[in-house]
């Protein structure tokens, strides 16, 4: 489970110190133990999964161009003359 | 009265009458704001802002003499997970502490049209995860009852500021429960629309499928108000409904004319027995005056709170992969590109959030995502077929709110299973996205009104919001 | 020892950029920007609390390609998110479609051999990042732009077919303005899958990306083919891999291998129902699929004197296509068109380095000229030598009419002179003082000419010739 969850960090992008895995791992074990409860629904009464309720058909927009007047970018912080801007990527 | 304890319907008067102008209704609402600061309500308020706005309505009034909408010159708080053009779009989190949000959420822009008054944007559980509105960045929110317990959340600040009468009416969202709970702990009104019947553009996302902007009020008649200014289609948001709105307004009690349907579903043996005494109570009472009470089954409704949390963690988790620091947000430096994401989103996110977008990524998997999200969603429809063929018997359900009475601040971080079941009585309402109301009673347990949940079909929100109004004149 | 026995086994999947005017789920213009991140909104930079509202003619074009791979259309298909991060990638996922593509099992016909088509589906493009000595620069301009994914099987069996069904579908997005379909410009990319099967065991699968043109694809292939058989030969494992193209060594390098594969935790876009195509919908599309490039060579051939090979130049350049059949349309004699377009005008074409868009004559003229040419009515000799200062713009049509016009006269005196020989009765009158007559005569000049002369023109030639004898 431990390894799992490594993984499931990782994916997500975030990190902990040993401290704090050990007790999320405990954490998320209950919890996913406590999920599987669900598990106890008799097969026979299990059904397709819902998606939508009742949002059936996708709207369509028309493509005319409409210009965004903000200027937004001025306060995103890794924004510079043109370009956001990261540290160079190997 | 003094402003602070009136209807939006009475302000008007007032101010038609020439005994109250905008300003000075700005002014007390900012005086009693300042003056429960330790509240912690909100994360902004726009004095200056919003004194201008009050002094162009008092002018406007002077020169037209008349009130173009009941909602002119009204005063409003919008919780922080809401768009405010060129105001701090927090989400009570560090990761979006300085972020300035472009353009406003559809709902925000529809009451101001109206000339509503956007007084500031209120604290929430970081967010909207979670339901103590302790998970804030910010820091958590007194309820105003009594200082020592949480208001509920996550639409704490919203439900506290109204309840404390900070402002007449607040804005908040509903993933599970947000609005409807916080305004049950603070003794106050709480409406979650039909899912789509307002427009979710400018609602951070938290769980798309779920989420909904809600109305927080002292009377049901405002919270009407509110719900007619910010419904209706959206072409923005292509899950917003394109069903016309009724006119909520004028209420209408119609206690006699609907059927009302009480499942014991809904009434677990763990909850407090003094609630359960002051439902059954209630329903005495109903009953008395002729109330037509059915009992229904809703099986399903015990495994909603797995379903609800297996779907939210999992959409959580990917609404959140956007809070990288790249392109807007908080600015971290470090060696290298992955470095950057992990340090901005393990700093900037709080413990609690991390916990949900862990598992909701566990959930969204490889080789797991069939016994978690697939089967969130199987439960979801098995919810919605109990509530179809219960709503060909009734027009009306009753639930309670919550399971136990709000609780003391710091009571229930160490137990983060308990403070989830504190929505199991409401996420079936969000699953299925049917319109819910709470509304305080009369009754009251240690100075806390308890509340009822009264749950409609799809779009009838008139007819819940009729049933409140019959029974809040009880 | 050669290798015998081989197999190869080649499938592609295509990206391909799609001609609307906006992106795919916000309004921002899909059109070349001189600056970077100014075609962007709060929507296509994943801002809190956007949400993504689908383009109509994105899935128009889609549905039209679909059609013209002659794939089956899902009535209704849904869109995804595919979750990985990467800082060209605005919200974390990219919107696209899994399960349910919008079209699938199609195929498409290369030198009568079956291409099978397996997929057609919508998503967003994302946004570039460029490499400076010490910065990483992200323009999102390209975040959101429509793509369409068509995704085959592995039916290729050597790397002149993939070349071929490339240029057959470049001709396809090109005839039915679905893109502009430039692998230079990157609005359309190819990544070919290969792997080899050796004594009826099937090998793993490679993959190349970055190739920008379908030379490279052509030369990849080639190269990895004879890798992969090498390594068989030396009895080594080839291992699953995602490889880059080096242009410049020319070979393939390895960019990813088999253990980080990602797990993209894909699920249904909760923001985005489903997308349902009508019967009515798809007829309306289908009615714009005017004639794909095969269709229109076939009619061509029928209907104008070309040969094979020419036609196959004219077909495989829309807009030579279009300006030929123009053509047709305003001369007499078409033969004489057809050759003289394909010799002189495709020849200036070529010197100038420019498209027939941008040929200087205009078609009207070109084509008057033309006339006048099968009407002999130019001086034959100096004829190319005309025909470039026409284009040049030294000389004007006008120029031409005063050339025709010197001949017509002498033309004229000629025929006035046969009519007044065989009127030599007529003539005599006139001469005697029945100016009258002239009318009869003017007539039989005319009629020598079908009509196709002025009297007033006539008349006063034939009285200037009468008035000198």
């Amino acid at each position: 489970m431990e390894e799992v969850i490594k993984k499931v960090i990782a994916l997500a992008k975030l990190k902990f110190d040993k401290e704090g895995l050990e007790n999320f791992v405990k954490e998320c074990e209950k919890i996913v133990e406590y999920f599987q409860k669900i598990k106890a629904l008799k097969a026979n009464e299990r059904k397709e999964a819902l998606y939508f309720l009742y949002q059936f058909k996708c709207p369509l927009r028309e493509d005319k161009v409409e210009i965004f007047k903000n200027d937004f970018l001025r306060n995103s912080p890794r924004y510079k003359e043109g370009y956001f801007r990261i540290k160079k990527m190997l | 009265m003094e402003p602070l304890k009136l209807k939006i319907s009475e302000i008007q008067e007032k101010i038609r009458k020439g005994e109250l102008t905008y300003s000075d209704l700005i002014e007390t609402f900012l005086k009693r704001i300042e003056e429960n600061k330790d509240l912690n309500c909100f994360i902004s308020v726009f004095k200056e802002k919003a004194r201008k706005k009050a002094s162009l309505c008092d002018k406007e009034f002077k020169e037209k003499k008349e009130i173009k909408s009941l909602l002119f010159g009204i005063p409003i708080a919008v919780k922080d997970n809401i768009a405010y053009e060129n105001e701090r779009l927090t989400c009570a989190s560090k990761i979006l502490e300085n972020f300035i949000s472009p353009y406003s959420a559809t709902a925000v822009k529809r009451l101001e049209e109206k000339g509503a008054i956007i007084i500031g944007k209120t604290n929430l559980d970081e967010f909207a995860m979670g339901s103590s509105n302790e998970f804030s960045y910010f820091g958590p929110v007194l309820n105003p009852i009594n200082k020592e317990y949480v208001p509920g959340g996550s639409s704490g600040g919203s439900a506290a500021a109204v309840g404390g009468n900070l402002v007449p009416v607040a804005l908040g969202s509903d993933t599970g429960g947000s609005v409807r709970q916080p305004a049950a702990f603070c003794g106050v009104c709480g409406l979650k629309p039909t899912y789509g019947r307002v427009s979710r553009f400018g609602l951070v996302a938290f769980a798309s499928s779920l989420d909904v902007i809600g109305v927080i009020a002292s009377y049901v008649e405002d919270c009407a108000l509110v719900l007619q200014a910010i419904s209706g289609y959206d072409e923005n948001d292509a899950t917003s409904v394109n069903y016309p709105v009724p006119d909520y307004l004028p209420l209408k009690n119609n206690l006699k004319a609907v059927r009302v349907g009480i499942s014991k579903d809904f009434f677990l043996k763990e909850m407090d027995e003094r609630l359960i005494k002051i439902y059954e109570d209630f329903f005495k009472e109903l009953s008395k005056i002729g109330v037509k009470l059915y009992e229904i089954s809703l099986p399903t409704i015990k495994y909603g709170i797995y379903a609800y949390h297996l779907i939210a963690t999992c959409e959580a988790s990917s609404n959140l992969a956007r809070y990288d620091g790249l392109r807007y947000g908080l600015n971290l430096d470090a060696k290298d590109i992955d470095e950057i994401y992990l340090k901005t989103r393990s700093e900037g996110f709080g413990k609690e959030v991390k916990r949900r977008i862990v598992l909701g990524t566990y959930g969204l998997s490889k080789g797991y995502y069939e016994e978690y999200y697939a089967k969130g969603l199987e439960v979801k429809r098995m919810l919605f077929e109990d509530f179809q063929k219960a709503f060909e018997e009734v027009d009306i359900i009753l639930a309670p709110v919550s399971p136990t009475l709000p609780f003391k601040l710091g009571e229930r971080l160490t137990d983060p299973i308990m403070m989830y079941l504190s929505d199991i009585f409401t996420v079936p309402a969000s699953l299925v996205g049917l319109p819910a109301l709470t509304l305080p009673l009369k009754e009251k347990i240690d100075n806390f009104p308890i509340s009822i949940q009264i749950i409609g079909r799809h779009f009838c929100e008139k007819e819940i919001l009729d049933f409140a109004y019959g029974i809040e004149e009880l | 020892m050669e290798l015998k026995n081989y197999k190869v086994i080649i499938g592609l999947e295509i990206h391909c950029q799609l001609k609307t005017e906006t992106k795919l789920f916000c309004s921002c213009a899909n059109s070349f920007a001189a600056f970077p991140n100014t075609n962007v909104c709060p929507i296509c930079l994943g801002y809190p609390g956007t949400l993504p509202v689908l383009n109509k003619k994105a899935v128009f074009l889609a549905l039209k390609l679909a059609l013209a791979l002659n794939c089956e259309i899902a009535k209704e298909s849904y869109f995804a998110r595919k979750h990985y991060f990467y800082p060209d990638l605005p919200k974390g996922y990219q919107i696209t479609q899994y399960k349910n593509p919008l079209a699938y099992d199609g195929y498409l016909l290369i030198n009568n051999k079956k291409i099978r088509i397996r997929r057609v589906h919508l998503e967003e493009d994302s946004g570039k990042l460029i490499h400076t000595a010490n910065e990483t620069l992200i323009d999102f301009n390209r975040a959101g732009i429509p793509l369409v994914e068509i995704v085959t099987e592995p039916d290729f069996e050597n790397p002149l077919e993939v070349c071929d069904f490339i240029e057959k579908l470049k001709q396809i997005l090109i005839y039915l303005d679905i893109s502009d379909a430039d692998m230079e410009k990157g609005n359309l990319r190819c990544e070919p899958n290969i792997s080899l099967e050796y004594n009826g065991k099937a090998f793993e699968r490679r993959e190349i990306k970055n190739l920008n043109s379908i030379k490279n694809v052509k030369e990849a292939l080639e190269y990895e083919i004879n890798y992969q058989k090498s390594l068989l030969k030396e009895g080594k494992e080839i291992e699953r891999a995602t490889l880059l193209w080096n242009e410049k060594e020319k070979k393939t390098e390895v960019m990813r291998s088999k253990e980080e594969e990602e797990d993209y935790r894909y699920f249904l876009e909760p923001d985005l129902p489903p997308l349902v195509i009508s019967e009515k919908e798809i007829e309306e599309a289908r009615k714009e699929l005017k004639e794909l490039p095969e269709e229109r060579k076939r009619r061509l051939l029928k209907e104008y004197p070309l040969k094979e090979e020419i036609c196959e130049i004219i077909v495989s350049d829309k807009k030579l296509c279009d300006y030929y059949e123009n053509l047709m349309k305003l001369v007499k004699d078409k033969k004489l068109a057809t050759n003289w377009l394909i010799n002189e005008v495709l020849r200036i074409l070529n010197e100038k380095n420019i498209t027939i868009e941008e040929f200087p004559l205009e078609i009207e003229k070109l084509a008057y000229f033309l006339n006048l040419l099968s009407e002999k009515r130019l001086p034959m000799g100096n004829i190319k030598k005309i025909f470039y200062e026409l284009v040049e713009k030294k000389i004007e049509i006008s120029d031409l009419l005063k050339l025709t016009i010197k001949e017509k006269e002498e033309d004229l005196e000629k025929v006035i002179e046969e009519v007044l020989i065989k009127e030599k009765e007529v003539v005599e009158k006139y001469k005697k003082g029945k100016k009258g007559v002239i009318g009869y005569l003017i007539g039989e000049v005319v009629k020598r000419y079908n009509g196709k002369i002025d009297p007033r023109e006539v008349k006063e030639k034939l009285i200037e010739i009468l008035e000198k004898n």
